[in-house]
């Protein structure tokens, strides 16, 4: 079963890969734009686009890419010249670092307060998380990002401006890197909780007021459950259940999101490394990081639909 | 046991309207007593049952009146010592029983932890208890009942958990409200059987919520009519039957559905529609379907009458 999910992918990744393959051919401008020498002849141009293969049509170049990939080869950088899976193999610890710890803390944070307010529904608790919650959710996360950098980096220097870890700590004790790793991460993690807690937490207060009209809430008081077991048991299950499926729909956006927030923060993970291709038209990179993200995506996705099924007795995964 | 004085149940409309569902209730409930509580729907049993159980809506409050419990007002406890109340002494069932049992967890989960939350049992003693109950209760094979999810239980299965897990407690005052009303007819009965029969084992009370005279006739030894918000009759099942007095009471009997063509009376349907509650009529509010209409009625409100050991909120009996 599992299996035919696992199948069910291969689709969507040529749908996606192809799309960004033209997406990507569109745009204006190719990986010569780079050489800027003015002794360059426009026939060495010309022989350089052939040499890439860039003068076949692109569909004929897709096709291309595509028989690498079966063959595992991701081709190689037009810049670095390296090969881009060594590349992304790099950026990925950097990357699932920042997503999954964002996700944890998303999640640490969005059911207590959710719960919380939801229970206390128009309390005093309740409007101020509705009021930050509305104040995460006007304010767009890039400009959040570069606000955050500007002041706290680089006007008062409490945060580095970019990377993962101090490059002078290669060999200090673990502790020391760990600390090192927090600081660092510490500005684009805010960044992407800020931005995706509050939506989040609107949505889990607003199931949990539905969930505690229920019949069932109601019969647990009647048995003289008390309101922590209901409310943090019977309540915080059921609430579970939608936020797990946003979450999973919601990946490709928080994934996209930590594009933007680790170019923001020169964090070296794979969204860093894929913008950084769009801008010097490295089309082996940008396809590769595209593939990767999508396999990533995808993988969340499946992930959610299990917990789905594991949460709710009712579903089971065809 | 229990004894509700002159209650008076509104609820807040937005718009700062108010309705008030349960308009001067008086009755009591002795030991061992199984008291029928009926009326077409809307005419404020449910909400009569949940002032009882302490239960109403965030939008509902009892105005006035008491709800006396041995002697002790139950609307001045505190909620700990209404939660120890709730289950223990006074349970309840509800009419839809898959939707009166949280779906995420295992029938067994919420039998135990009910147990748990009442007697300091472990879980391998509460376990024994719940399949005690269960096996009480007519479940086939409780042991394999007890690893399954509410929806892996037909409706009348459903009921006969929400009754174990209710009575597990020994309450000594049961309301069913509607305990039937969502099963078919020959499950009806054998709920109705099997409630019957666990009342005399465990010496309870039972207040038996129904819009069905026919149920009401078969379990109650008392019978009272409710009739928006009102109790319009009272008396001993028998004699409310052999002789209804008041003409609403004479309606809903009417209203009985009799298969026997040979029987004295014909099916006839109630005449007229229940007066919205937020424009009740003046003096008695049953006048405008009244058949035996005085000109008193429209103007004042009906005193109570002792007729024959019955109790008449009716002119006819001045
Ligand atoms: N949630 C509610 N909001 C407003 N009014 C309500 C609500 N629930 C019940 N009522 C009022 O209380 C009256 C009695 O309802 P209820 O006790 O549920 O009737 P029933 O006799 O069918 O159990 C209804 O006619 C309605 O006017
Ligand atoms: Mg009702």
């Amino acid at each position: 079963m599992i299996f035919r999910r696992i199948l069910g992918f291969i689709p969507l990744i040529f749908g996606i890969t192809f799309i960004s393959f033209m997406i990507m051919h569109a745009a204006p401008g190719d990986p010569t734009m780079m050489f800027v020498d003015p002794s360059v002849q426009i026939q060495d141009m010309a022989q350089v686009k052939a040499n890439l293969g860039l003068d076949k049509p692109v569909l004929v170049q897709y096709f291309f890419w595509l028989k690498e990939i079966g063959k595992g080869n991701l081709g190689f950088s037009y810049v670095s010249g390296q090969p881009v899976l060594d590349l992304l193999w790099e950026r990925l610890p950097a990357t699932l670092l920042l997503s999954v710890s964002s996700l944890i803390l998303i999640l640490c944070f969005t059911f207590p307060l959710g719960l919380l307010s939801g229970y206390k529904k128009d309390s005093f608790f309740d409007r101020a998380v509705t009021f930050l919650s509305f104040l995460g959710m006007s304010l767009p996360t890039f400009w959040l990002g570069l606000m955050l950098l500007l002041l706290f980096s680089l006007r008062w220097s409490l945060f580095p401006t970019f990377g993962f870890i101090d490059p002078f700590l290669e060999d200090a004790s673990l502790w020391a890197r760990a600390v090192s790793v927090l600081h660092h991460m510490f500005l684009p993690l805010l960044t992407i909780l800020i931005g995706g807690l509050a939506g989040l937490i609107r949505f889990n207060r607003f199931s949990i007021i539905e969930i505690l009209s229920q019949d069932y809430i109601q019969a647990g008081r009647a048995r003289g459950l008390s309101e922590r077991r209901l409310l943090f048991k019977h309540a915080f299950k059921n609430a579970a259940l939608p936020i797990v499926t946003i979450l999973g729909a919601g990946l490709s956006g928080l994934i996209g999101g930590s594009f933007v927030i680790e170019y923001i923060f020169s964090w070296p993970g794979m969204g860093q490394l894929g913008v950084s291709a769009v801008f010097a038209r490295d089309y082996p990179v940008l396809m590769g990081s595209i593939l990767f993200s999508s396999i990533l995506i995808m993988l969340g996705n499946f992930l959610a639909d299990l917990s789905y099924s594991k949460i709710d007795p009712r579903v089971r995964i065809r | 046991m229990l004894e509700l004085k002159k209650l008076r149940t509104l609820f807040e409309l937005s718009g700062g309207k108010t309705v008030t569902a349960v308009d001067g209730v008086s009755f009591e409930i002795k030991p061992g007593e199984v008291v029928g509580l009926v009326g077409e729907s809307g005419s404020g049993k449910s909400v009569t049952a949940l002032s009882i159980m302490g239960l109403l809506a965030a939008n509902s409050r009892v105005e006035s009146g008491e709800i006396l419990w041995d002697g002790r007002n139950l609307l001045e406890l505190t909620l700990s010592e209404l939660r120890k109340l709730r289950g223990r002494d006074i349970a309840l069932i509800f009419q839809n029983p898959l939707a009166a049992l949280n779906p995420v967890f295992t029938i067994g989960n919420q039998m135990v932890e009910t147990i748990q939350e009442h007697f300091s049992l472990d879980y391998k003693k509460s376990k024994d208890l719940a399949l005690s109950w269960l096996k009480k209760v007519n479940i086939p094979d409780p042991e394999a009942r007890f690893d399954q999810y509410p929806h892996e239980c037909s409706l009348g299965m459903c009921q006969r958990i929400m009754i174990a897990i209710t009575l597990v407690m020994k309450p000594r005052l049961l309301i069913a409200d509607e305990p039937t009303a969502s099963l078919d007819v020959t499950i009806q009965a054998q709920i109705l059987h099997l409630l019957a029969e666990l009342k005399d084992e465990l010496d309870m009370s039972v207040l038996l919520v129904s819009h069905d005279m026919g149920v009401v006739a078969q379990q109650c030894d008392r019978v009272m009519v409710m009739y928006l918000g009102q109790i319009v009759e009272e008396g001993p099942t028998d004699k409310i039957f052999a002789d209804p007095k008041h003409p609403y009471t004479k309606a809903l009997l009417r209203a009985i559905p009799v298969p026997d063509p040979s029987k004295k009376h014909a099916f006839e349907p109630l005449a007229g529609d229940i007066p919205s509650p937020l424009n009740i009529p003046s003096g008695c509010s049953f006048h405008p379907r009244c058949s035996e209409k005085l000109p008193g009625c429209e103007s004042q409100s009906p005193g109570i009458y002792s007729v024959q050991g019955c109790r008449v909120a009716c002119h006819l009996f001045k």
